[in-house]
């Protein structure tokens, strides 16, 4: 069980939790110096980030062929531009 | 072909899964793409009903579900890894979990509806819980398939899997888990986080 527990997707898993609270943090009503707009960019950005991790860790797009990795990491990317740009507009 | 024989290895450049899976899977991430898109550009033309609804939300719930999500994807990673690597026979141990993560997903998801149900809040309240239902309750489908697939896998992984087609199968229920785990990251900032 070891051998699993060290597994280097344990630390991916460890990181995924540590965001997604810090996510949540951040989406609650924390007063601090940054905007409504600020944090917005901030959480999105950390979820698509986080998505990423999943796809090529959890996923192993990491060492999956080019085109699966362009693929994904392509939708990651575009995803991440217009949603911050539909927010933002 | 003996088990000697089989190719378990993780080599570089080799598609985990079934191609078709991930076929699927790329077409299903661009729907939910179009839907946060969808979402996002009517909360901008109508904001205050937006945000108002969006603060009813119980955030905690929310979270609360991305966590049980994460659990059961690490879990369903490291059952993977047993198999193809044969660590150990830990793989139904860690399935088992990994279903009771997704059934606690649907628990929270029940007492959430149901709060916003038993408030007089259903799908034709306003336009955020319209997208609300709408969006929460497709990704609640590829819950429910997922479980399903998560069961399969627990079946499979009680008997050694001596195939390279056996392996290819369990990797590619595991991508259609992770994949739910995914959505799920994005739809949760979305409906509930960003103001």
């Amino acid at each position: 069980m070891n051998a699993l527990l060290t597994h280097h997707v344990t630390r991916i898993w460890l990181m995924l939790v540590a965001a997604t609270g810090m996510s949540w943090w951040m989406g609650g009503d924390h007063s601090t110096a940054l905007s409504a707009g600020q944090m917005a960019s901030i959480v999105l950005v950390i979820a698509l980030l986080k998505v990423r991790f999943v796809l090529r860790h959890f996923m192993e797009v990491k060492s999956a062929g080019r085109y699966l990795q362009l693929a994904t990491d392509g939708w990651v990317v575009i995803v991440a531009a217009v949603l911050l740009y539909l927010y933002w507009r | 072909m003996t088990e000697q024989q089989i190719d378990r290895s993780k080599a570089p450049g080799k598609v985990p899964g079934e191609l078709g899976v991930w076929m699927f899977v790329l077409g299903d991430m661009c729907i939910f793409a179009l839907f946060f898109a969808v979402y996002l550009f009517y909360r901008t033309e109508d904001l205050d009903v937006f945000v108002s609804s969006q603060q009813t939300l119980n955030q905690n719930f929310g979270a609360l579900n991305t966590i049980l999500l994460l659990f059961s994807s690490w879990f369903v990673a490291l059952a993977v890894i047993d198999v193809r690597e044969q660590t150990g026979k830990f793989a139904p141990k860690l399935l088992v979990l990994a279903i009771c993560c997704g059934l606690g997903f649907i628990l929270v998801k029940f007492f959430e509806y149901r709060e916003k149900l038993q408030a007089g809040i259903g799908i034709t309240t306003n336009d955020f819980y319209m997208y609300y239902y709408i969006f929460t309750g497709i990704h609640f489908i590829h819950v429910v398939i997922g479980l399903a697939l998560l069961l399969m896998m627990w079946s499979a992984s009680r008997k050694e899997i001596t195939s390279e087609n056996g392996i290819r199968m369990f990797e590619s229920a595991g991508i259609y888990w992770h994949m739910v785990d995914l959505l799920w990251i994005v739809l949760f900032p979305l409906l509930y986080l960003i103001r």
